[in-house]
């Protein structure tokens, strides 16, 4: 009769424990060459986990098993294991891959390579580059419409973000945008797209539909330099990180103004908001920590450490 | 007009924003736009300015033919301030909206003369002269090199910061304007100027380029250490020879805000460092052609309504670089090289190394304030 009761209760502390367990947060930092993983309900770090040579764009797979991590000095894109918490694969990426995005299926990545002004497509089962594809200067940010059917890829030296179809490979629309875009990030509804322009100092809202500029915010800040951009899963509210004025813009989408600037660590760079919307986490990398924001609050409720120069933030669900 | 009519329209045309549709059947005529260049007989600087040219114009044009259109640039060759003159009028007949040069003794102020009439503009990308900036502004000039006194005051805040604040200066009167604006340096940043037979923690060069390298000369022979902004002079020193402390624009050893990115394009396009000449001619051909894009520029006034706009050129210096609007300089951080020490001169680095930035704080720290300002000319 023990050893039932026994077994009982320590399935129920798994049980338990799973229950408690919150979504677990990837943390790139650039410095030391390593990822930051904490656990979203104690928002307390529980691994770390040497990458390579300067991990910077960072990414999951949606089924959350593999983490992806630009390693610019590689040139190649770290697969990390997440549930061994070890590389276990290294994709060729083109020159000095400093962003990237995965496709809602999983099945390719969409990498920015710097130096050549091109985007590469790589099949992330076979690590096959698909394609490659010119777009403007100094290609950096990389985001996918949640359909999966368009790609937007910055050129921070032309100021312009390439539209790419995902099944041509083709760029069907160039959109003007303010100086050194750097960040884009779509709205969970696909409707609507918001770049980030660092010495712009603003952000261009697009319609994604008509591939233009329908809205112009200006960041408010001393030298805001804004630079991470993510939508609230409600599509209510856009996170702005603004690596120079030491805080993050809170930004009604409706309205398309500014609702608040919210004090974070030195130089935030990424963010990344949890699925259900209550936390979002900023990687700020002069500080070398992580704030965590109530967006309830709109208020720092956590500071975690994090390795040196942290710089791209990615949740898994 | 007034200024903020002219900057209003400029933001509505840029929150508008512009779009490129290249659909299978895209097919449309592109518009040339022609931008003049004046260069120096052969020489390192006009080689330099041309190399800057040519890679702003490819960027240029990497953005404008995405939009239906195209940039063009035209060269032209002046001594002097007779050839300068002919040469913009020349260039004015080939229809350059912007002419960008200004090396050579007289040449700024011919081609400032002939962007005077509105004809086309004059984007400086050599000349330091503080009398283009004051008595001889002009609404249709707009500096991209760093004025003298931006220079001096980059050095000055540099020593001061470092406790280097007795200066001795070293002037035989060929260089007036970098002697004012010592004198008014020292008064800033908390330096005294010392007489020439005084212990002094610097000699500040007030020499122009012809009276530098003996004076460089005689500094390494005394094992002075001396300051200056001739930094055309000092980096074509060789390691050994390698003396003083410059005030430049650009350093090819910039790493931050992306300028690894364009110090590596040029010396990938051209096999030779990007200096501060070079990034001059780089900006103003890759700013014009940014006004050809987002202001639909294609005519002088156009392309001056748009730099008046005060648009914020990213320079790869880490910040909005945009015109002051008393006297059309550009704000921009400048910074401080000095020998380098105890490292081979190989894998390109060359004899000098960065030992600063400047300003600390807000891009108007350097150089004649508004109040300062002698321009009397329609620029505001």
């Amino acid at each position: 009769m023990r050893t039932p009761f026994l077994l009982a209760v320590g399935w129920a502390l798994v049980q338990a424990a799973v229950a408690a367990a919150g979504p677990l947060v990837y943390v790139s930092n650039e410095r030391s060459n390593d990822v930051t993983v904490v656990d979203g309900a104690t928002d307390t770090v529980v691994a770390t986990i040497p990458v390579g040579d300067r991990p910077r764009g960072i990414g999951l797979s949606p089924d959350g098993s593999r983490l992806y991590v630009a390693l610019g000095e590689e040139d190649a894109v770290a697969v990390i294991d997440t549930t061994a918490r070890q590389v276990i694969r290294k994709l060729s990426a083109g020159t000095d891959p400093e962003a990237f995005a995965v496709s809602p299926d999983g099945t390719r990545l969409y990498v920015s390579n710097e130096d050549a002004n091109t985007a590469s497509v790589i099949d992330t089962a076979t690590g096959q580059v698909l394609a490659t594809v010119p777009v403007g200067v100094e290609p950096e940010g990389v985001s996918v419409s949640p359909d999966g059917k368009l790609v937007y890829v910055t050129a921070e030296s032309t100021h312009t973000v390439s539209v790419i179809d995902t099944v041509s490979f083709k760029v069907v629309a160039t959109i003007l945008v303010g100086s050194r875009p750097r960040e884009a990030a779509f709205s969970p509804d696909g409707r609507r797209a918001y770049v980030t322009a660092e010495i712009g100092g603003l952000v261009s809202v697009i319609d994604v539909a008509g591939h233009k500029v329908i809205g112009t915010l200006k960041i408010e800040r001393p030298g805001a330099k804004p630079k991470g951009v993510v939508v609230h899963p409600n599509s209510k509210w856009i996170y702005v990180a603004n690596g120079a004025s030491n805080d993050v813009t809170v930004i009604d989408a409706e309205q398309q103004k500014v609702a608040a600037y919210i004090p974070v660590g030195r130089r935030p760079w990424g963010l990344a908001v949890t699925a259900d919307g209550r936390k979002l986490y900023v990687a700020n990398g002069v500080s070398d920590d992580i704030s965590v924001i109530d967006t309830e609050l709109r208020r720092v409720v956590g500071t975690i450490k994090a390795g040196k120069g942290p710089w791209g933030v990615a949740i898994g669900r | 007009m007034t200024r903020g009519f002219r900057r209003r329209a400029f933001l509505h045309t840029a929150a508008m924003g512009a779009t490129s549709l290249l659909g299978p059947g895209w097919a449309r005529a592109q518009e040339v736009v022609t931008l003049g260049l004046v260069l120096p007989p052969t020489s390192p600087m006009a080689t330099a300015l041309e190399q800057g040219a040519t890679l702003g114009l490819d960027e240029a044009n990497a953005l404008a033919t995405m939009f239906g259109r195209r940039l063009r640039l035209v060269t032209e060759t002046a001594a002097d301030a007779g050839t300068a003159t002919a040469a913009a009028r020349a260039l004015v007949t080939a229809g350059a909206i912007a002419i960008a040069g200004g090396a050579g003794r007289g040449v700024a102020e011919a081609l400032r003369d002939v962007a005077a009439s509105g004809s086309t503009l004059f984007l400086n990308v050599a000349a330091t002269d503080e009398t283009l900036r004051h008595e001889r502004c002009d609404r249709h000039a707009f500096h991209l090199a760093p004025s003298v006194t931006m220079l001096v005051d980059s050095l000055g805040q540099w020593l001061a910061a470092r406790q280097l604040r007795r200066w001795a200066l070293a002037a035989d009167g060929t260089a007036a304007e970098i002697e004012t604006a010592a004198r008014r340096a020292a008064g800033r940043y908390g330096a005294a100027v010392v007489g020439p037979d005084e212990a002094a923690d610097v000699r500040v060069l007030a020499l122009d380029e012809a009276g530098l390298p003996e004076a460089l000369a005689r500094a390494r022979g005394a094992g002075q250490v001396v300051a200056g902004v001739g930094g055309g002079v000092a980096s074509s020193l060789g390691l050994r020879e390698a003396v003083g402390i410059w005030a430049v624009a650009w350093h090819h050893e910039l790493e931050r805000f992306s300028a690894r990115e364009l110090n590596r394009r040029f010396r990938r396009r051209f096999g030779t460092p990007l200096d501060q000449v070079s990034w001059a001619a780089w900006a103003a051909v890759k700013l014009a052609g940014e006004g050809v894009v987002r202001a639909q520029a294609t005519s002088p006034p156009g392309l001056l309504a748009f730099l008046e706009s005060a648009p914020p050129f990213d320079g790869h210096k880490g910040t909005a670089l945009t015109f002051r609007a008393w006297d059309h300089q550009l704000r921009q951080p400048l910074y401080v090289v000095a020998p380098r020490k105890g490292q081979a001169i190989g894998g390109g680095r060359g004899p000098f190394e960065i030992v600063g930035e400047t300003p600390a704080a807000g891009v108007d720290a350097l150089g004649t304030g508004a109040s300062e300002s002698r321009c009397r000319q329609a620029t505001r």
